[in-house]
């Protein structure tokens, strides 16, 4: 009978200890689901920026960002990130302009031959359309560098204009909006440009620059776009004959800047400006917001994309958004959506202009 | 009981399989990340070889074209050790592209997210089949010439030096390398 009673004392005892194991393990499951969902979803950032930025940047692993966060989030995070320049000035002695005109052309590929194939009757620029994977733009190729020039509004400094009157009033066969401008409020008349900006041989404007890395981008007397983050008073000992000053820079000496995830900056209408080693000059740019063709914009990859494979050597971005603008012989050619979603470009201080 | 010991048992193993699955994984991804950071490196090492090599071969490409005026008959005749030796320099130049393009070729095969890679591999992939289609076209003109002129020669009863012809080393038909449905470089030569 006493032997019974302590059979039984002890089963229960085994009872007791075996069911405080199984808690124990479901206890430590739930805390580690618990744990784990807290890192991919709480409000810690780290482990989910880490994961996601991460996971983007391998060859067969994106799909771990993606089962977890919405494309939004991923985006979201992506645009935290940024784009990092070499930190060097463009090396002029690297340009040879080349003159076309006589010789039989040597195409190195495709799209060599697009830049160098001309349209007939017009030796001074072309238009290339760009349409793919869900991004529409335009890009321009200047064969005489010599006619790239800056032009102003007419009250520069007070009020901007939009991008075909500085065209009309300077009578441009091309002209592609240029400098950001001060708009503390979203709500300026884009008179006042950021940074420096010379127009020919002399400086018309120097006021506060804009926080967007970059920096001087002019054109020397002997044609050469030149990067670099130099001064007004620097510039001008260099020779520049034209410039404004934005960024970031895109390419520098034929290398492209360390862009992580998208550059930071997402996607969206952009505009940038580029020369080739040969001297031709590319103007590109793109349109977005146009959401209902799926057109969202493009960002610092897509730009830097493009530019490169038509040969750009240094390019660097200019303001983008309702400023990006592209006027071929006095008409408007991309197609602009302001953030009100109306088809509308905006007053801007100045623009690239490629004169007759 | 013994039902109930069986089942923590159970769960301990799942929970070890599962450990050791996710451990493996993490290692994989691991993996991943380092093998894409040293495909990117390769490719950042690889290509300035490979654009020179594109280049040395287009300045080729450019001498053979501001000379073809000269093939004819008689200036081949004439400049017959010339032209042996061009073209000698010719399919070397594009033995020495291929030899340039063996790291390229083998980590070009996917989309970097690394910008620096992503351009120089599609910068690589336009001039290699621009490069390589160019040859094609520009062997079979040269050989069709030669052809020509060795029929002339035999005309004149063999009296004039034999022109080489040249030789198709890499590929003999023409290539679609970027996979846009174009073969960019078949038959643009000269006109």
């Amino acid at each position: 009978m006493e032997k019974d009673v302590n059979l039984e004392s002890v089963k229960k005892k085994k009872m007791k200890t075996s069911k405080k194991v199984l808690i124990g393990i479901i206890i430590f499951l739930v805390l580690s689901v618990s744990g784990f969902a807290f890192l991919l979803y709480g409000p810690y950032s780290g482990f989910r920026n880490w994961l996601i930025t991460t996971a983007m940047t391998t060859m067969n692993h994106q799909y771990l960002a993606k089962w977890f966060y919405s494309e939004k989030t991923i985006e979201d995070v992506l645009k935290e990130n940024y784009v990092a320049e070499s930190g060097e000035n463009t090396d002029i002695s690297k340009i040879n302009f080349v003159n076309y005109g006589s010789k039989y052309m040597m195409y190195k590929n495709k799209y060599d031959k697009e830049i160098l194939t001309k349209d007939k009757g017009n030796d001074l620029y072309k238009k290339i359309d760009i349409n793919e994977k869900g991004i529409r733009g335009y890009l321009v190729a200047v064969y005489d560098p010599s006619k790239v020039k800056v032009a102003t509004a007419k009250q520069m400094g007070t009020k901007g204009e939009m991008l075909t009157g500085i065209a009309k009033n300077n009578n441009a066969a091309v002209a592609m909006n240029a400098s950001g401008f001060i708009d503390p409020n979203y709500n300026s008349n884009g008179g006042k440009p950021h940074g420096i900006v010379i127009k020919d041989g002399k400086l018309v404007s120097n006021l506060e620059k804009a926080p967007v890395g970059g920096g001087l981008i002019g054109f020397t007397k002997d044609n050469v776009l030149v990067l670099g983050k130099y001064s007004a008073e620097e510039a001008l000992r260099k020779g520049i004959r034209d410039a404004v000053e934005f960024g970031p820079y895109l390419v520098v000496n034929g290398e492209p800047s360390f862009i992580k995830g998208n550059g930071g900056w997402g996607s969206a209408p952009r505009s940038a400006i580029g020369q080739r080693q040969d001297g031709i000059v590319l103007f590109l740019v793109m349109d977005g917001r146009d959401y209902a063709h799926g057109i969202d914009g493009a960002d610092m990859v897509d730009l830097t994309e493009i530019l490169m494979r038509y040969g750009a050597y240094n390019a660097a971005n200019l303001d983008g958004g309702t400023s990006s603008g592209l006027v071929i012989n006095d008409k408007l050619v991309n197609k602009p959506i302001n953030g009100s979603g109306e088809h509308s470009t905006r007053a801007i201080p100045d623009a690239w202009i490629v004169a007759k | 009981m013994k039902k109930f010991k069986i089942a923590i048992i159970a769960i301990i193993l799942v929970i070890i399989v599962l450990g050791i699955g996710i451990w493996f994984y993490i290692k994989s991804f691991e993996e991943d990340r380092e093998l894409t950071k040293l495909k990117v490196k390769e490719i950042n090492e690889a290509y300035p070889k490979f654009d020179q090599a594109i280049n040395e071969f287009s300045k080729l490409r450019s001498d053979l074209y501001d000379n073809d005026e000269d093939l004819y008959y008689e200036s081949l005749s004439f400049n017959a050790n010339d032209w042996n030796s061009f073209i000698t320099k010719y399919e070397d130049s594009i033995k020495n592209l291929e030899s340039a393009s063996t790291v390229l070729k083998k980590d070009c095969t996917v989309e970097y997210g690394d910008i620096s890679a992503r351009t120089k591999c599609n910068n690589f992939k336009a001039n290699y089949e621009a490069a390589n289609n160019y040859f094609i076209t520009d062997i079979k003109m040269y050989n069709e010439m030669v052809d020509n002129y060795n029929k002339w020669n035999k005309e004149q009863g063999g009296k004039h030096p034999s022109i080489k012809k040249g030789e198709l080393t890499v590929y003999d038909k023409y290539i679609d390398f970027d996979g846009d449905g174009e073969y960019f470089g078949k038959e643009e030569g000269k006109k």
